[in-house]
């Protein structure tokens, strides 16, 4: 066991509760994977540094996730499939850390 | 930040020599800040202006730590927090 933490952006046209589907596809996704979802982290409505298949706003989105290697690799086909999510980055991680990063307090305190 | 240490003692004469305060890695060391992709406004101090990363002969920043901290800009712009070019 291995622990990740994969980042997505959705398209900013989603609402709360589309983006909270999509975060429980996942979920079901990665447990069928024998994969655990620790924690999520929301960072909110960000700007884009640059436009991605035109958007300039996207919802950034954090799963910390305890699994192997074959779950990542079947949320990444997911994501790949889901037209909504314009990004994504699966980063190994030492550890989890369920505390929130700088980007996270950021969105809570506006 | 400690770049700017530099020009504090070089300007009182110019008859002495050239002095140039030894910069040190500020990734290294007991205050050591730590590199992570998601916190651009410590990334962005070392980059220029058009988003190049700044080499590590300028910055001083250790040699493993400039890999980090490539790396770590590099997942930064992936992500759309740093721009590719500016």
């Amino acid at each position: 066991m291995a622990f990740y933490e994969s980042i997505f952006i959705a398209r900013q046209e989603l609402g709360e509760k589309e983006i909270e589907k999509t975060i429980e596809s996942f979920k079901g996704i990665l447990e069928k994977n024998s994969a655990d979802l620790v924690d999520t982290e929301l960072w909110g409505l960000r700007n884009l540094a640059y436009k991605i298949e035109k958007n300039k706003k996207g919802h950034y989105v954090v799963l910390k996730i305890s699994g192997n290697g074959e779950a990542i690799h079947e949320l990444e086909r997911n994501m790949r499939i889901d037209e909504n999510i314009i990004r994504y980055l699966s980063i190994k991680t030492d550890s989890i850390n369920t505390e929130p990063s700088i980007l996270a307090k950021k969105t809570q305190e506006s | 930040m400690q770049k700017d240490r530099k020009n504090d003692d070089n300007d009182s004469s110019g008859s002495k020599p050239f002095f140039r305060r030894k910069k040190t890695c500020p990734f290294s060391g007991p205050e050591a800040i730590v590199i992570d992709f998601r916190d651009t406004r410590t990334l962005n101090k070392f980059v220029s202006e058009r988003g190049k990363i700044i080499p590590a002969r300028i910055s001083a920043v250790s040699a493993p730590k400039q890999r980090k901290l490539a790396q770590a800009i590099k997942r930064a712009r992936i992500l759309a927090l740093m721009p590719y070019l500016a």
